[in-house]
């Protein structure tokens, strides 16, 4: 027999990874007086265009706002800074070729014995010569996502290949796209209370 | 949605001639809803407007001496929040709509009963990172109100009416994101509307 509830129900969503700095233990995320988030993107190669796919998607993830960002050209506003370090890479469109180590990232956050956070916070990425241009693209698309995840607050790593922010010690970031667990992760970072304010 | 086409002629079919009186109407007020979302990640939250204040028109049209049908439109703003522990947070500015039919029939003295059909569509300000963002929904909707009116000179009505409305909510998003089902969404609304005739 069928029936029609009254009320929306909700998702099983999935147990997420562990997401506070270590080894202090800290949450951080944006508060919504904050939002968007403005991110800078060093204007080399398709950095800009990664930069924008890697904000849709953790928007993507919330339902009630929790988190927005904006990327802007004019760097004198920004909150998060992502520059690649040396020449422009090479562009090609992004494929499902398998993942090679052409790249990586790194993201740093500068926090005072106050938990006060310094801005702008400051993602550099590298690719690395004697990679396609199609691996080179590829890897720094994955590798934007994951790093614009640790500057929401995700600041630690997945243990799980499938998971966008897979990472060291397990691996490198092999995922194209984030997974039901960086969804779920990211959702309960933004309701838990931060404890550290930009 | 029902296509205003359709209603006009449904107006116009259910409308005896001889009888006929258009009468035009602005209608203000100010609507309550019940939380459109209630879900929970780390701690219970439901997604649901303040009380808003809504503007509207009418054209209505007296079938004989009890009876009247009506064409209405009316939108209210409103910020959609997500009210979680004792903290709220604004999701996002929103604009509805609702275009309605609706039957009325005098009652005792001056109380008048109606019923209405219609559509409620959300108009969010934007949709990143929202329950929106596959798309603003429009959906069906049932109400029925109780109101007094009074005449004045000049073929002037006015009326106060306590109005209720249910639709059953849910967004592509929601249904994308595993959500199951619809909730009920229950408002009421407080109006003042004053017409006149426009055609005898």
């Amino acid at each position: 027999m069928a029936t029609v509830g009254c009320a929306i129900t909700q998702p099983d969503r999935p147990a997420g990874y562990a997401f506070r700095s270590q080894p202090d233990n800290l949450v951080f995320h944006w508060n919504a007086g904050r939002m968007p988030v403005r991110y800078w993107a060093e204007p080399k190669g398709a950095l800009p265009a990664y930069v924008d796919e890697g904000i849709r998607s953790w928007e993507d993830q919330f339902l009630y706002g929790e988190f927005e960002g904006t990327r802007i050209t004019d760097s004198t506003t920004m909150q998060v800074r992502i520059e690649i370090t040396g020449s422009a890479p090479p562009t090609a469109p992004l494929s499902t070729a398998p993942p090679a180590p052409a790249c990586d990232g790194r993201t740093t956050l500068t926090v005072g014995t106050d938990n006060h956070m310094a801005l702008p916070i400051v993602v550099t990425l590298r690719w690395f010569a004697g990679f396609t241009a199609e691996q080179v693209a590829n890897c720094l698309a994955r590798v934007t996502v994951h790093e614009i995840g640790h500057t929401i607050g995700l600041l630690q790593h997945s243990d799980r290949v499938t998971d966008i922010m897979y990472g060291a010690p397990f691996g490198v970031v092999q995922a194209r796209e984030l997974s039901s667990r960086d969804g779920a992760s990211a959702q309960r970072l933004y309701h838990t209370a931060s404890d550290i304010t930009p | 949605m029902i296509h205003p086409a359709v209603l006009l002629v449904a107006l116009c079919a259910f409308t005896t001639p001889a009888t006929a009186q258009l009468r035009i109407g602005l209608r203000a007020g100010v609507t309550g809803s019940s939380a459109l979302v209630t879900d929970s990640i780390v701690q219970r939250i439901s997604a649901r407007t303040a009380p808003a204040p809504n503007l509207g028109f009418t054209l209505e049209n007296d079938l004989d001496s009890l009876w009247r049908v009506a064409l209405g439109f009316s939108t209210s703003w409103a910020h959609l929040s997500r009210h979680s522990g004792d903290s709220s947070e604004v999701i996002v500015p929103l604009t509805v709509w609702t275009p309605t039919l609706s039957l009325s029939r005098v009652m005792l003295r001056s109380i008048v009963a109606r019923a209405s059909i219609g559509a409620i569509a959300y108009d969010p300000d934007h949709t990143d990172g929202n329950l929106f963002s596959g798309g603003a929904p429009i959906l069906p909707l049932v109400g029925f109100g109780l109101g007094t009116e009074r005449t004045a000179g000049n073929g002037l009505r006015m009326i106060i009416e306590l109005a209720y409305d249910l639709h059953r909510f849910t967004t592509t998003k929601l249904r994308d994101d595993g959500f199951s089902g619809a909730q009920s969404v229950h408002r009421l609304t407080l109006s003042l509307t004053l017409s006149r005739i426009a055609v005898n």
